[in-house]
């Protein structure tokens, strides 16, 4: 069985793995950060090819996955996101399943089978190139969270801002809208919010990615225009 | 000169006093806060003197700047004659501030950005990696702190050390700082393909023994997860 | 109503329960989740018609910020509104006991009714300030939450003290303070310091152990171009 530790946390949190000769792991393209010599790379397309390519030309999220696993030994690698924060760890039995932010998966077992879902045309997303992930078990999921991460028991109903959501099980449905009145939609900043409702554990993050491409967004260099 | 380092390891911050007569260095743009009178001179990076060594002065300061993230100017802070000074210094990235002392033939090799700052007779020289480490993909710049002193080194993210004994492989953008016994190496990760597409590109493979300080957080992983998210 | 701050100091977030009849004032854009029922609505910062208007079209000029805010009601039942600011760090409440405290304005998040939130325009001091320094000043009596990028690190001054203009939080009506050059011309175009700010005389300071606007420059430059 791989051996997960988690060093960092909740700050920069990095997930560290000790695989024994015969175990693999799967993770997203550029996670890796360190690792002993014998581990091997493999990489590959994510599965259903049709996807793969609309959400190539929409950019973003990457069409690839690695899977790593040690030669001869027993290895270590080490894994972190993007994001500055947690990582949370989902531990999935047959059949279950979890919904992720694209850009929160990290790695997972090989035994767990990621689907894309695609999330845009429910009105999820204000990115480009961002869908939900579908994580079915049995196995190991590894999430990022940029910032904190703070569990919602929802029993009933709760609404909680898009940007702050990083995965939920499918015992809860969410329904897109906006909050407050017209006035509301355009000058509370609020944006799209989902409203949970159902029974279960709604995973949140305690900064919004949007927030900080909005801050990030004058200081960015202006594209020249040749002609 | 006394010190302590607040809010590790996310927010580090460096309190430094300094006595009559003592200096430190601070990369340009650290500085947080600082007592009244404190004398402030702007140099840029680089050690050598007379007018040849200012011109390979500017020109190591603008390779570092176009090569390392980092800027091209060195504040040195002295107290007022006669009087304790104190200043404050924290770098531009969330993450940890560690402390090491610089011993003769104890030389480490620091990631240029990580620099932060200095005190005491240590000098800070570009280590030429050859063509190997302009091609390190994400601007591997390596500078050598030798001499006898103290030394401040920021990470993005928080720090990990990892005992070298035998080998190691670090993403690039993950290397914060290294002891000069371990000898190191840009290479490819796994096969082409792999080189490619993985997204992980080029790796450092560390050999030897020795102490190696990584950082759990990668600038160019924080463009990457970002960019899908920023407006045109 | 009770304010909790939980994820200190990296990532605070705060977590306000409203009973019946009790609103809490926000920054547009802070809620990050909230009970279903309560009631939010959108206004212009505190001051009436023209004046007002043009107070917030200088705190959204100013700060980068747009210039409403929303108030979150619990009317029939008791609600939790939950709030967390942009950037990664900590998020701190104070207690203002007929009083005043003056915000940087990008620190401020979120308070009480009972607090009046008003843009205090420094005139030329802050004109010149260079970073947008722009300020919040919070009068009255009730909670107030702020937040900061980095770690927040409180002094108690006495005496002169000099910080980075955008490493401050917060501080108290009674110390002075002045914006001026870091050292010589040359050292305040390349110093990378620019203007800083001396603060005199006895009263409470917040800084931040982190500046937004170096982070910024130094993530931005990295981030592909925009086109405007």
């Amino acid at each position: 069985m791989p051996q997960y530790s988690i060093y960092g946390a909740p700050e920069f949190a990095m997930l560290n793995v000790d695989l024994q000769p015969g175990e693999k792991i799967v993770a997203e393209s550029g996670a890796m950060v360190a690792m002993t010599e014998n581990m091997q790379i493999k990489t590959s397309s994510r599965g259903g090819v049709l996807k793969g390519l609309k959400r190539k030309l929409l950019g973003g999220e990457s069409f690839f996955q690695n899977t790593y696993w040690p030669e001869g030994a027993p290895g270590r690698i080490h894994f972190a996101a993007g994001a500055p924060g947690d990582i949370i760890q989902a531990t999935l039995q047959p059949g279950e399943t979890m919904m992720m932010m694209s850009t929160a998966f990290i790695c997972s077992s090989e035994s767990v089978q990621l689907d894309t879902k695609w999330g845009g045309a429910k009105g999820f997303f204000s990115g480009v190139g961002l869908f939900l992930l579908k994580a079915t078990g049995p196995g190991d999921v590894f999430m990022s969270a940029y910032g904190a991460v703070h569990p919602v028991r929802v029993d009933g109903t709760y609404i909680v801002d898009t940007g702050h959501i990083v995965a939920f099980p499918e015992t809860v449905q969410y329904h897109i809208r906006k909050v407050g009145g017209i006035k509301s939609l355009f000058f509370s900043g609020e944006g799209i919010v989902a409203e949970f409702t159902g029974q279960g554990t709604v995973w949140l993050q305690t900064r919004n990615p949007n927030g900080l491409a909005e801050f990030l967004h004058p200081f960015r260099k202006v594209e020249r225009h040749n002609n | 000169m006394q010190h302590q380092i607040l809010y590790k390891p996310s927010y580090a911050m460096a309190i430094v006093t300094l006595q009559p007569g003592e200096s430190i260095d601070v990369e340009a743009g650290s500085m947080v806060a600082m007592t009244h009178g404190m004398k402030i001179k702007t140099m840029f990076n680089g050690n050598a003197s007379g007018f040849f060594g200012k011109i390979w002065n500017f020109f190591v300061a603008l390779s570092r700047k176009i090569f390392g993230g980092e800027t091209m100017m060195i504040n040195r802070y002295s107290p007022p004659e006669g009087q304790v000074g104190q200043v404050y210094v924290a770098p531009a990235l969330t993450g940890d501030i560690i402390q090491h002392k610089v011993q003769p033939g104890r030389d480490i090799i620091i990631q240029s950005s990580s620099y932060l700052a200095s005190v005491g007779n240590v000098k800070i020289k570009l280590k030429w990696g050859g063509l190997r480490s302009l091609f390190g993909g994400e601007g591997l710049v390596l500078l050598r702190a030798t001499g006898e002193g103290e030394l401040w080194v920021n990470s993005y993210g928080a720090i990990y050390e990892i005992d070298v004994n035998g080998s190691y492989i670090v993403d690039t953008g993950h290397i914060v700082a290294f002891e000069n016994s371990l000898n190191y190496k840009i290479k490819r990760v796994g096969g082409w393909k792999s080189t490619f597409f993985s997204g992980e590109g080029l790796v450092c493979r560390f050999e030897g023994q020795g102490k190696l300080w990584i950082q759990t957080r990668n600038l160019g992983q924080l463009v990457h997860w970002l960019t899908p998210m920023l407006p045109s | 109503m009770d304010i909790k701050i939980e994820y200190r100091p990296s990532y605070g977030l705060a977590i306000c329960q409203l009973q019946p009849g009790e609103s809490l004032k926000a920054e547009s854009g802070a809620m990050v989740s909230m009970s279903t029922h309560l009631r939010m609505e959108t206004s212009m910062t505190q001051g009436k018609g023209v004046k007002g208007l043009l107070k917030g079209l200088a705190r959204k000029m100013f700060m980068g910020e747009s210039f409403f805010l929303n108030t979150f009601y619990a009317d029939q039942a008791p609600g939790e509104v939950t709030f967390a600011p942009r950037l990664p760090g900590d998020v701190e409440q104070t207690m203002l006991n007929n009083e005043s405290l003056v915000i940087q304005g990008t620190s401020y998040m979120a308070s009480a009714p009972s607090v009046e939130i008003n843009t205090k325009w420094g005139g030329f001091k802050t004109l010149f300030g260079g970073e947008g320094l722009f300020m919040i000043e919070a009068k009255g009596t009730g909670p107030v939450i702020f937040n900061a990028f980095g770690a927040i690190h409180t002094l108690d001054l006495n005496g002169p003290f000099i910080v980075d203009t955008g490493h401050i939080v917060a501080f108290q009506p009674s110390l002075n303070f002045k914006i001026r050059r870091v050292g010589s011309w040359f050292s305040t175009f390349f110093s990378g310091e620019g203007l800083v700010c001396e603060f005199n005389g006895q009263g409470r300071l917040w800084i931040q152990s982190r500046n937004p606007k170096e982070f910024g420059s130094y993530v931005g430059e990295m981030l592909p171009p925009r086109r405007n």
